[in-house]
């Protein structure tokens, strides 16, 4: 379980924004917290599991995707903020994100 | 009677990043993704195109299935394409554990499948049916 510290919630925003901004070649200003990954930049499944992907390496954690998958049945995650939030539980909990309610 | 279609279309280039030629280097993106059966079969020279077909082909079965709540317990590693030579028009989809589970629980088959490609993309398509 990795450390949460007063910087993760801020680490996590700033890796998810740069991410989304050079995979879905916009600019900061067209994204927020309510920005719908799918259908306002077109984002996709590869590149939501990229992302978990650098976040598992950046904190080391033990998620299994399909754990997020059962999480996300439950917990749709259609936004930015809501992919943020997500992470964070993920971060805090890893494999027991999927005990959490 | 159930009937699903899924069909996933991807950019072969986007997996470059994941894999570098002749897979000397694979991200552990794909170890999360791919099983150890697949990444053998893949690793060639047309690994990134079988890469990419072989995450189409997972996502085309997930959504052939409804996705959401229906495909939640689904490991991506227990649907496989696997290519019988360098052709890559000769494949079967094979289901173990998870996805196999799946299919056996609800009766249902695979009724078609198919991987059409070009030189920048990979569509695959699957079609799912009741047995009886």
């Amino acid at each position: 379980m990795a450390q949460i510290t007063e910087n993760t919630l801020s680490e996590v925003h700033d890796t998810v924004y740069s991410f989304f901004i050079e995979e879905c070649e916009v600019e900061e200003s067209q994204l927020n917290d309510n920005t719908n990954i799918i259908t306002d930049i077109e984002g996709d499944s590869l590149m939501f599991l990229e992302l978990i992907e650098i976040f598992k390496k950046k904190y080391n954690l033990n998620i299994e995707l399909k754990t997020i998958g059962k999480y996300i049945v439950k917990h749709p995650v259609e936004t930015i903020g809501q992919l943020i939030e997500m992470t964070m539980l993920i971060i805090k909990h890893e494999n027991n994100i999927v005990n959490l309610d | 009677m159930f009937t699903g279609c899924g069909i996933d279309i991807e950019e072969t280039a986007r997996f470059e990043r994941f894999i570098s030629p002749y897979c000397k280097e694979v991200n552990s993106l794909i170890y999360d993704v791919f099983s150890g059966r697949e990444i053998l079969n893949y690793c060639g020279a047309t690994a990134l195109q079988r890469f990419t077909a072989g995450y189409c082909c997972k996502e085309a079965f997930i959504k052939a299935l409804g996705g959401g709540e229906n495909t939640a317990d689904i490991d991506l590693r227990d649907i496989e394409l696997i290519f019988a030579s360098d052709d890559l028009s000769k494949f079967s989809v094979e289901l173990s554990g998870s996805a196999h589970n799946i299919i056996q629980e609800r009766n249902l088959m695979l009724s078609e499948t198919s991987l059409e490609s070009s030189n920048e993309y990979i569509i695959f398509k699957i079609v799912i049916n009741d047995i009886r």
